[in-house]
This record gives structure tokens, C-alpha cells and sequence, in this order.
């Protein structure tokens, strides 16, 4: 996915047929991927698709039936020694109680900085954030963002190659995650490898370089945001219809006879190469079988629509 | 990186101020609750609220019950007409118990025979304890103040059943008998002549010390190991906190393990511990005089003894628990119970001997019987290492345990 890594350095992460069972379900199954320096990847796909397991395998925290995980040329054992890899849980994991600067001190020791170290890199990381004037707050204390940056920077202080982020902006408004998604981008510049699990995807369509999209456990397709685009689209457009009522089963068998998806309770999408009065004439043939059509638009793909396309689920709160 | 844990807990507890109310403050008040129910009351100075019904309405029976107001002990707080009346008191909870004499009994003079007894003793099921301690004080009142009567009962009996008396003898007895007893007028007190009864039943303490300083102690141990455990609850169940937020997904990124966490938490706790335990022994000391600068080393022993047993049990506890709520819930009930059977809530020779033995399957029997030995003046240091000893199994066992376990939690 990403570009061949410089020289002989090795990739910060390099997942490898991968797969685990738990119980009946096939959590991962077989699953590869690779982040190079510098490049932020999104895992995405419908819920129960295992971007957070996957996650939970690259951190060492749930063991793999086949396949191997290597970060920095590491094993994760080896890698956690080193301090390789960094996490920001989806939820805030930080102390309510304590304040900012207690909170950073504390994890910052439980992730192996120096304590010398430790008082300079709080300091730089504050200001990065732009938490600086809030150090001494206490995290109960602050807006949703704020502690969103915390829970960030906390994952930060030991300088990992890697970080790992589970859908890190849940909770918090427009502004907070613009903001959350600079930080991210510094973080990207000065060649850090990011993998961040979202349902976001506009946003993961205009910040990230690669997207791997999973479903069922297996990723179904990987690269830079625009491939990944163009093989779900390969004629280009898209056509998204809403019908005027929920589809009963006549509707339903029409719609899927042109090979249209449904993507939301009246939505139907599908990929579109035609001219647009053949748009018109699918119209007309559908009014003349019952089904009645609200609005017809004409769009280029993005990457909420390739998902959908390519898991067969509607994403991102499609409607 | 266990420091680390250890200044989180110290924070979060600072910060709390129902915590540390809980943790500091409730042992302290409840220990001197304790201390003067036990310490202060113990003995011949437990205070008893008595009902009184004089159906004889005789010059004995007016002795006895102008005797028996004379007690520094006990309270007359009714005289009512008859049985009947002093029951309903009683019953009410107005009076602990009731002094009946009724009428149709056997006279008070006559120590042998058919009939009823001629004091009757009415007592309340939820008190009666108090019953046995007024019959005590009315039997001893009748022999010292009524010497008197119980002679002539004595009389009659030697007349009846050992030797007859001659019409002379039984007339010269009368005589001095009726000299003997106070003139109309004269206060109930014990005659100061010698004419009384001398008491056949001393008591002496078993120890040097005032045997309400061995309550006090004894007490201090029991809410000591009582409180260290329910104040341990919620240090050991943040470890599921820590699961749920994700700190411990983030902590495992790096060098640190689940060892850590708990490693951290048994060291907190054991802290908290020995502070709650000095702040309780040394309101003891001050307020109620246990010498316990007397016997440091072995108090000092016991108590890093019952601090190691708590962090180690209640960790071990919450980490074969799922949740932080199932962990305190399980924990609570489990101090409780252990508590009262381990003597923390009532001594344990009051207890049936089956559930004194189920006691030694507790901490809390240990840490008291190693309290008591450790304070106790003279005894050997030999007395409180065994129970001590017992307590660090107990901790080290319970700390290793809960490591282990917890390693679960980390890859799954």
C-alpha cells in the first residue's frame, strides 16, 4: 500500500495474512497491510468489520491464529520495550481527576520517558496542542475537545513511530476535530506512521494518503484514497436516486434488476457510465413499473460511496 | 512506573473528600462509638432501667425496692401496681427488665416449700441480658441489705430441716432478728454492725491494666482490620477503571505490564492501611489510654502485618471480578461477612464454638488475636508472630494471586 520503505529502514508497521478466530466469527481473516513513514492510513468499514480488532492485534492485546505483526522490524514484544508504538483509545483514557500536566507526567512514566525527559516534552507537547495556559487544569474540567487533545498528546510523549488511533474525534464538534486532524497532519509531516480506525470518511478521504477498507474481518481494499475510489468506481460517476416511499419488495426487485444498491432506507446508488438521458429513461421505465422517484442526482464518487460499493453497506451516515 | 500508580491513587483519594471521610474519619468515630459502649460501660457500670411492682406491698418488700433504688446501677424508672402493668413497660421498652413481688408467692422469709418464688425477674427477649444482671443485683440486694429476712428464712429452714427449736429458742431468735432490722424511719443502707451477710463472690481484673483498656484495644484492633478492608474496596476495584477507560490499552503500548497496576495499587493500599491503623491506635492511645508506645514493635509488626493481608485480599478479590461495579458490590458483602465472623462486630466468645472456629478463616480473627497479643503487657513477642505470619501469607498470597490473574487481561 504504502511506497517501498527508504534504504533498508523498516516499515513502522507491517501486517502480514493475519487472521483470528473468536468463537464462531472470523474476527480477521487474513488480513496484510503495511504504513510507511510519514503516511496517515484509515481503517474503515461497517461496524463489526475489525478495524478495532485489527487495532487491538497491532498493539498486542489480542493474539493472532496465523500471520504476524511487525513494527519497525519488531515484534510487538520487542516494539513495547522500545517505546515503537503509541495509542489513543477511542475512549478518553486519562484521569478525570487529575490535572492535565498529572495526567501527562503519570502516563508519560507508565510509557517509559525518562524523567528528565519527561518535564521538556510535556512542555512542547502542551504547546503543540495548544493546552499550554491549561496545564494545571483538571481534565473534568475541560470541553470534549480539549480532552480529546489530551488523549492524544498522552499517546504522544514517548515520541512513538507508530500511533494508533481509534476513531479519535467521537464526541466532539466540527471545530475540535479540524483541529484534532492538524495536530494529526504535523504528526504526519515530521514522519510519524498513523493508522486511525473511523467512521468518519470524508474526513479520512481529505487528510489520510491510504485507506484500507474492511469487511467481514478481510480487507476488500487497500491503497491511496483515490484507487481505492476508482476500482469501486470504474466508470467514473455515480448515480444516487431517492425514492419517494420505502421500497416494498416490487420496488426492491426493480431497483436491483439495474443493479442499483440500496444504501439508506429510500436510497439506491450505482456506479454510472452512461449518458444522463439514459438516466432519464431508467426513470420512466421505473414509473411505469410503480416506482415513484423523489430525486435523481448525478455525482462523482467519493469515498463514502466506494465504501458502500465495496462492503455493500451503507457508511458514514449515509441516509 | 509503580510510583507513578501509586501518586494516580494518592490524587484520586486527596480528591475525594467522601473517600477519605470514609477512610479517615467514619473508623475513628466508629472505634470510639466502640470504646465507650465497651471500654467505658463494660462490667459492673452497664446502666439498667428497671420497672418495679410491689403487689406485697409489705415492710420487707418496701426494703427491697427502696434497696434496690439505692443502686448507682440501676434506674428505677417505674413502681407500678401490678404484674401486669410492669410487663406492658417492659415490653414497651420503656424499662430493661422488671422486678416483680407478687402476691400469692412464698412470703420472702421462707427460703424452702411449695409456691412461687417471691421475686419474680421480667425480662424483654431482645434484652435479656438484663434480666440476668437484675437478678444478680436483687439476690445480692436480699442477702447484704435484708439480712434480716434471709435469716429468719434460715431459721425456719435449720427448724424444718436440721434441728427443731424450742418454742424459747424460736421466741429469743424473733427478738434479734427484729432488732436487727431498721427501725420506721431508718435509711435501706447495708448495716454498718456487721449484722449483714459478708459476699461470697469477689472479682479481680486477669490483667495489670484496666480491663476497659483491653476493650478499647481489642476494639481498635477490630474496626482497625475492619476499616482497612471496606477502605481497600475502591483502590483495588479503579484497576477495572483502568481496564474500561483504555488506560490500561494504553499502558500496554509500552514497558509497563497489568504487574504494574497491581504492583502499584498493593503498594498504595498497604500505605493506606498502616495510616488509617496509626490514626486509630493513636486515639486510642490519646483518648483512651492503650500504651501502645510500650509495645511499638510488636503493634508495629502486627500492623504492616494486617496492611500487607488487606491490599493482597481485596486485590486478589476485585481482579476475579469482571467489573469495577461487581468488584465492589462482591467486595463489600465479603468484608462484611468476614467482619462478623472474624469478631470485628462482636467478639467472637460470644459466637456459637462452630462459627468461632469459621472465625480463623478470616483476617480479621488473625489481625485481633495479633492486636491483642501485640498490646498485651508482658506477653511474649512469640504470641503475635504466629497470627501475624498468617496475616502475610494471607497479603503475599492474595498479591501474587491477583498478578497472576490479571496477566489475563492483557492478551486475549
Amino acid at each position: 500500500m504504502s511506497d517501498a520503505p527508504a534504504g533498508n529502514l523498516p516499515w513502522p508497521l507491517e501486517v502480514t495474512g493475519v487472521s483470528r478466530r473468536i468463537g464462531e466469527r472470523q474476527v480477521l481473516d487474513d488480513v496484510s497491510l503495511t504504513v510507511g513513514r510519514g503516511r496517515m492510513c484509515a481503517l474503515v468499514g461497517p461496524n463489526g468489520a475489525g478495524k478495532t480488532s485489527l487495532l487491538r492485534v497491532i498493539s498486542g492485546r489480542l493474539r493472532t491464529d496465523r500471520g504476524q505483526v511487525q513494527l519497525l522490524g519488531q515484534s510487538i514484544g520487542e516494539a513495547r520495550q522500545h517505546g515503537v508504538l503509541g495509542l489513543v483509545p477511542q475512549d478518553l483514557a486519562v484521569y478525570p481527576s487529575l490535572t492535565i500536566r498529572e495526567n501527562l507526567e503519570v502516563l508519560g512514566t507508565l510509557a517509559g520517558v525518562a524523567r528528565r525527559a519527561l518535564s521538556d516534552r510535556i512542555r512542547e507537547s502542551l504547546q503543540w496542542a495548544g493546552l499550554a495556559d491549561r496545564a494545571e487544569h483538571r481534565l473534568s474540567s475541560l470541553s470534549g475537545g480539549m480532552k480529546r487533545r489530551v488523549n492524544l498528546i498522552a499517546g504522544l510523549l514517548h515520541q512513538p513511530s507508530l500511533l494508533l488511533l481509534d476513531e479519535p474525534t467521537v464526541g466532539v464538534d466540527a471545530a475540535s476535530e479540524g483541529r484534532l486532524y492538524v495536530l494529526l497532519s504535523s504528526l504526519r509531516a515530521s514522519g510519524m506512521g498513523i493508522v486511525l480506525a473511523t467512521h468518519h470518511l470524508d474526513d479520512a478521504a481529505a487528510c489520510c494518503d491510504d485507506v484500507v477498507v474492511m469487511h467481514e474481518g478481510r480487507v476488500v481494499a487497500s491503497g491511496a484514497v483515490s484507487e481505492v475510489v476508482a476500482r469501486a468506481f470504474p466508470e467514473g460517476r455515480e448515480v444516487v436516486v431517492l425514492l419517494a416511499d420505502v421500497p416494498g419488495d416490487r420496488s426492491v426487485s426493480v431497483m436491483q434488476r439495474d443493479a442499483f444498491r440500496q444504501i439508506g432506507a429510500r436510497t439506491w446508488a450505482r456506479a454510472w457510465s452512461a449518458s444522463l438521458a439514459d438516466v432519464d429513461r431508467l426513470e420512466a421505465d421505473w414509473l411505469a413499473a410503480g416506482v415513484v422517484v423523489a430525486e435523481t442526482r448525478v455525482r462523482q464518487p467519493s469515498l463514502r460511496g466506494a465504501v458502500a460499493v465495496l462492503t455493500g453497506h451503507a457508511a458514514g451516515g449515509e441516509s | 512506573m509503580r510510583a507513578a500508580v501509586v501518586r494516580v491513587l494518592l490524587l484520586q483519594l486527596w480528591r475525594d473528600r467522601g473517600a477519605l471521610v470514609m477512610g479517615f474519619v467514619l473508623p475513628v468515630v466508629v472505634f470510639v462509638v466502640f470504646a465507650a459502649i465497651f471500654g467505658g460501660a463494660s462490667g459492673n457500670t452497664l446502666l439498667l432501667r428497671v420497672v418495679v411492682a410491689d403487689e406485697l406491698q409489705t415492710a420487707e418488700s418496701r426494703r427491697l425496692v427502696e434497696a434496690l433504688s439505692t443502686l448507682k446501677t440501676v434506674t428505677v424508672t417505674a413502681q407500678v401496681p401490678a404484674r401486669a402493668a410492669a410487663e406492658q413497660v417492659v415490653a414497651e421498652g420503656a424499662a430493661d427488665a422488671g422486678l416483680v413481688l407478687p402476691a400469692g408467692a412464698r412470703p420472702l422469709t421462707q427460703l424452702a416449700g411449695d409456691g412461687e418464688p417471691p421475686m419474680l425477674v421480667l425480662t424483654h427477649p431482645a434484652r435479656s441480658v438484663a434480666g440476668s444482671l437484675l437478678a444478680g443485683h436483687v439476690e445480692r440486694l436480699y442477702y447484704e441489705r435484708l439480712p434480716d429476712v434471709a435469716l429468719r428464712g434460715v431459721v425456719s429452714l435449720v427448724d424444718a430441716l436440721v434441728v427443731p427449736l424450742t418454742d424459747d429458742q424460736k421466741t429469743e431468735a424473733d427478738r434479734q432478728l427484729a432488732a436487727m432490722a431498721p427501725q420506721p424511719g431508718e435509711p435501706a443502707d447495708a448495716p454498718e454492725d456487721g449484722t449483714t451477710m459478708a459476699p461470697m463472690v469477689a472479682q479481680a481484673p486477669a490483667t495489670t491494666r484496666g480491663a476497659s483498656i483491653d476493650e478499647v484495644a481489642y476494639y481498635a484492633g477490630s474496626v482497625a482490620i475492619l476499616f482497612v478492608l471496606l477502605a481497600a474496596v475502591h483502590g483495588a476495584a479503579s484497576l477495572h477503571d483502568d481496564v474500561a477507560s483504555g488506560v490500561v490499552d494504553r499502558v500496554l503500548t509500552g514497558p509497563a505490564t497489568l504487574a504494574t497496576l497491581v504492583d502499584g495499587r498493593a503498594v498504595f493500599l498497604a500505605g493506606q492501611a498502616l495510616l488509617q491503623v496509626l490514626v486509630i491506635f493513636a486515639v486510642a492511645w490519646l483518648g483512651y489510654g492503650v500504651d501502645v508506645p510500650a509495645r511499638l514493635g510488636p503493634w508495629a509488626i502486627v500492623t504492616v502485618a494486617v496492611a500487607v493481608a488487606s491490599a493482597g485480599l481485596m486485590l486478589l478479590v476485585s481482579v476475579l471480578c469482571r467489573s469495577a461495579q461487581q468488584a465492589v458490590a462482591v467486595s463489600n458483602v465479603a468484608v462484611l461477612v468476614v467482619s462478623a465472623v472474624g469478631g470485628s462486630m462482636v467478639p467472637r466468645f460470644l459466637m456459637p464454638l462452630w462459627l468461632q472456629q469459621m472465625g480463623w478463616l478470616t483476617p480479621n480473627a488473625w489481625a485481633i488475636d495479633a492486636y491483642g497479643e501485640a498490646l498485651r503487657a508482658g506477653s511474649a513477642w512469640s504470641g503475635m508472630l504466629r497470627p501475624s505470619l498468617v496475616l502475610l501469607v494471607i497479603g503475599l498470597g492474595g498479591w501474587l494471586l491477583a498478578r497472576q490473574l490479571a496477566r489475563r487481561w492483557e492478551t486475549r
